[in-house]
């Protein structure tokens, strides 16, 4: 029974193992050392038999096999394996050096890494990337290990920051990145920094390193003036007793810092325009192409998978969909695209198009796949394309209208009839008017349109309000005018009834209180004497007049003419009447 | 007289610089262009009457056309949808764009805030129209001494109520569809991302002709809204502004 299980896992693991994919990278553990300081190199295979060690040389470089390790896990009945060889590179000399791509053959088939890059300084600490103010308790770098790239080209960075093994630090804030001043360039995602401890001039440090990848956009001088990170540190007062011994009563000082690094600047290229091919994308790096198809046997209407992967080193976000050839007898349709990367970085990874196609009609092999990007190390434009899969196709040619790609089946059957082809309704010939993007709120005409109405309403108004004021004050005007008429009489006038009439109407018109604000009727004086409207000292006079008035109007007693002697009399009598009124 | 005569010289003027101002001439070319096939052609002349002319919905519905016909349906619903915002009764327009995203497999339904964005602007020039009756027909409805008429009472409260109704709608809306962060997916095969790296991992896949609402933009990358609510980050390049 135990044996059974044992070998049915073996079978299962190797049924498994089976369907997964191989892959290969090459990693260093460091992208800048110094001139005899060893580093790690490793070269991962994935899912792959590989008995020996490959073979890794590079001028300039001392490279040394250390060990192989492997690892082997089965998740979700998915086994996967992992073969690590590793290798110790010294370099004995100071300079750029590329370890060239690492070839492995598995299965029958050959891989290749990506080509790495590793610059190495002089010890003495004088070549750039090398800390200079290793007395302070604390200090930063930046290593740019290029001087000049082109443009979209991705440029690993790190940026190190050194603190004195007497001080404990912490990004602050807790998660904060660091900020790289310059501008004509873009940065990739921080990966979580790494610490590491290293002795220089005979002091410990412990070093913070931070990685991304820096890409220039534009042509030209690429100025990094520093880069900044807040840390905060805490350190103690005076010196310790013995090393290793820590004082529960020492005093501490914490305090945020920012540490800067040092600057670079970096040659950024333009890309060359000679010999662009039409498909580039602005895709720069090192990239390798490859293509599969499932299944490779079909009938006319089914689907095909064509699977392209591109892999390599370089800027993934620029690669657009690569274009497909000998499209003759296939139907095309839009392809899922997936990115898995290959480094924490993502700078190396594999970017996998999945196109589905459908075959009209007989044909022998697959459509083409065509990939074009530039290679800064060749400092050239390569144009990749895969060679042809062959297929077996059998079935009827299908009809020209187009059947879904969701439902291939529909067009295999020849009871269905096919789809109407979808088309466009024709352009528009008569001359455009002109119109505008822009809100209505935001256009002048609509506030100009709102001004017509707004001063119509406001001249509306102002005209009632000079209608009210006039109307209020037509009364007063009239009397104004009867009062300077009747004066005029009184003052000019000879003849002895229209004078004393002139005189009772005036009397009648001064008599009322509150002229001014409210317009009444003048009243007869009868009726104001016989009310006690009149004051007292007036009264006989104005009855006086009223009845020398009535006399001479009514009864035509008395003389036509009038005196001097009656008129000043008369005159007295309003001033005196207009005074008390 | 003199204002008719005015009117009538501003009128003549208008009419004689406005197809002038258009390029009537260029305008003939693209159209003749287009109808002998010469894609290309016609499509680099409607690109120059957009690029130094007045804008115009035909001028948008004939080059969503064109790059339909040079086989980018993305820019072709990008262009109908520009034709529509400048002139949302424009029926081609609106037939091509559904024809557009039925073919690419979009069958996202606007909601219904984004059909009535369509009419934006109808809201603030209704809403100035009522406001304008109301405030006309307060004084003789108020009146208390002048001629107090049911129906300028009537009339003001229907324009009050008018009122108050489309500018609360103005309100909501905002600058509906022609708000200038609003943007469409013109690329194929394209994700919006949890972070601005092409390894990040994917929110969702965004179709052809998906609306996307623009936030800001980090080198290649641009953090947006999708039409589903999601944020993330999408590559630039796929993307581009309805308002050009």
């Amino acid at each position: 029974m135990n044996k059974l299980i044992g070998a049915l896992t073996v079978l299962l693991y190797l049924g498994t193992f089976a369907l997964a994919e191989t892959s290969i990278s090459a990693s260093l553990s460091q992208s800048v050392t110094e001139v005899d300081h060893p580093i790690q190199l490793e070269v991962k295979v994935e899912n792959a038999r590989v008995a020996r060690p490959p073979t890794v040389v590079a001028t300039g470089l001392s490279i040394n096999f250390a060990g192989t390790s492997s690892r082997t896990q089965i998740l979700n009945f998915q086994a996967s394996s992992t073969t690590t060889f590793t290798y110790i590179v010294t370099p004995t000399q100071e300079g750029n050096f590329e370890i060239p791509a690492i070839e492995v053959s598995a299965g029958g088939k050959v891989y290749r890494t990506s080509s790495l890059t590793l610059k190495v300084v002089h010890e003495s600490g004088q070549s750039a990337g090398q800390p200079t103010e290793s007395d302070k308790p604390y200090f930063a770098e930046l290593v740019v290990p290029k001087e000049s790239a082109y443009v979209g080209e991705q440029i690993p960075i790190e940026l190190r920051f050194y603190f004195n093994q007497r001080m404990q630090y912490q990004p602050y804030p807790q998660g904060q990145y660091p900020l790289i001043e310059g501008e004509g360039f873009v940065t990739k995602k921080y990966l979580e920094p790494t610490e590491k401890q290293l002795e220089m001039n005979g002091r410990i440090y412990h070093v913070v390193v931070y990685k991304t990848g820096l890409t220039g956009v534009k042509p030209g001088k690429l100025e990094l003036q520093s880069a900044t990170q807040s840390f905060l540190l805490s350190s103690t007062f005076g010196q310790r007793n013995a090393p290793g011994f820590i004082d529960p009563l020492e005093n501490f000082q914490q305090q945020v810092v920012d540490v800067k690094t040092n600057g670079a600047s970096i040659d950024i290229k333009p890309l060359p325009t000679a010999g662009r091919p039409a498909s580039f994308s602005g895709t720069v790096g090192d990239f390798t192409l490859a293509t599969s198809a499932q299944p490779t046997k079909v009938q006319t209407g089914d689907p095909v998978t064509l699977k392209v992967e591109i892999k390599g080193l370089g800027n993934f976000d620029r690669i657009d969909q690569p274009s497909l050839s000998n499209i003759e007898g296939w139907r095309t349709y839009q392809p899922s695209e997936e990115t898995q990367a290959l480094d924490d970085l993502g700078l190396s990874a594999i970017k996998t198009y999945s196109f589905p196609l459908i075959a009209a009609k007989r044909v022998g092999s697959l459509p083409t796949v065509e990939f074009s990007y530039f290679d800064p190390n060749a400092e050239k434009y390569v144009t990749l394309k895969s060679s042809p899969i062959n297929i077996e196709i059998e079935g009827d040619q299908l009809p020209e209208k187009a059947a879904s790609p969701g439902n291939p089946a529909a067009s295999s059957s020849p009871a269905t009839k096919p789809a109407p082809m979808l088309d466009i309704l024709d352009i528009r010939t008569q001359l455009p008017a002109p119109a505008s993007f822009l809100p209505l709120v935001e256009q002048r005409a609509f506030w100009i349109g709102q001004a017509i109405p707004a001063s119509a309403l406001l001249l509306l108004g102002l005209g009632l309000c000079i209608r009210n004021a006039r109307n209020a004050g037509q009364p007063q005007r009239i009397l104004k005018q009867e009062r300077r008429i009747l004066w005029k009489k009184i003052d000019g006038s000879n003849n002895r009834p229209e004078v004393l009439h002139a005189a009772v109407r005036l009397l009648e018109l001064d008599s009322r209180p509150h002229l001014r604000k409210k317009v009444t009727p003048p009243r007869p004086l009868n009726e104001l004497i016989s009310e006690g409207m009149v004051p007292e000292d007036l009264q006989s006079e104005v009855r006086a007049l009223l009845e020398t008035r009535e006399a001479t109007v009514y009864g035509h007693v008395g003389s036509e003419s009038l005196t001097e002697d009656e008129r000043s009399k008369i005159k007295i009598l309003l001033n005196r009447w207009k005074a008390t009124a | 007289m003199i204002w008719t005569r005015c009117l009538l010289v501003a009128l003549g003027y208008f009419a004689w610089t406005v197809p002038l101002a258009f390029g009537g001439a260029t305008w003939e070319a693209a159209n003749t262009a287009y109808q002998h096939g010469k894609y290309e052609e016609a499509k680099a002349a409607y690109l120059h009457l957009a690029d130094t002319g007045p804008y115009s919905a035909d001028l948008f519905y004939n080059l969503g056309n064109v790059w339909f016909k040079l086989g980018d349906p993305g820019r072709a619903i990008l262009n109908y949808q520009r034709a529509l915002l400048l002139n949302p009764g424009l029926v081609e327009a609106g037939s091509n764009l559904h024809t557009v995203l039925k073919i690419v497999g979009n069958d996202n339904q606007p909601t219904f805030r984004e059909q009535i964005g369509a009419y934006a602007d109808y809201f603030p020039l209704m809403a100035s129209i009522a406001f304008w009756i109301f405030a006309f027909s307060i004084y003789p409805a108020w009146l208390k001494h002048g001629r107090l008429t049911l129906f300028c009472r009537r009339l003001c409260i229907v324009a009050g109520l008018i009122f108050l109704g489309t500018a609360a709608l103005f309100v909501w809306i905002g600058s509906g569809a022609k708000d200038p962060n609003r943007a469409l997916v013109v690329d194929s095969a394209v994700d919006l991302k949890y972070g601005p790296a092409v390894s990040a991992r994917a929110v969702e896949s965004m179709q052809l002709g998906e609306e996307l609402q623009l936030i800001s933009e980090r080198g290649d990358w641009t953090f947006c809204r999708a039409s589903s609510g999601n944020l993330g980050w999408i590559l630039t390049r796929k993307t581009e502004r309805l308002i050009p």
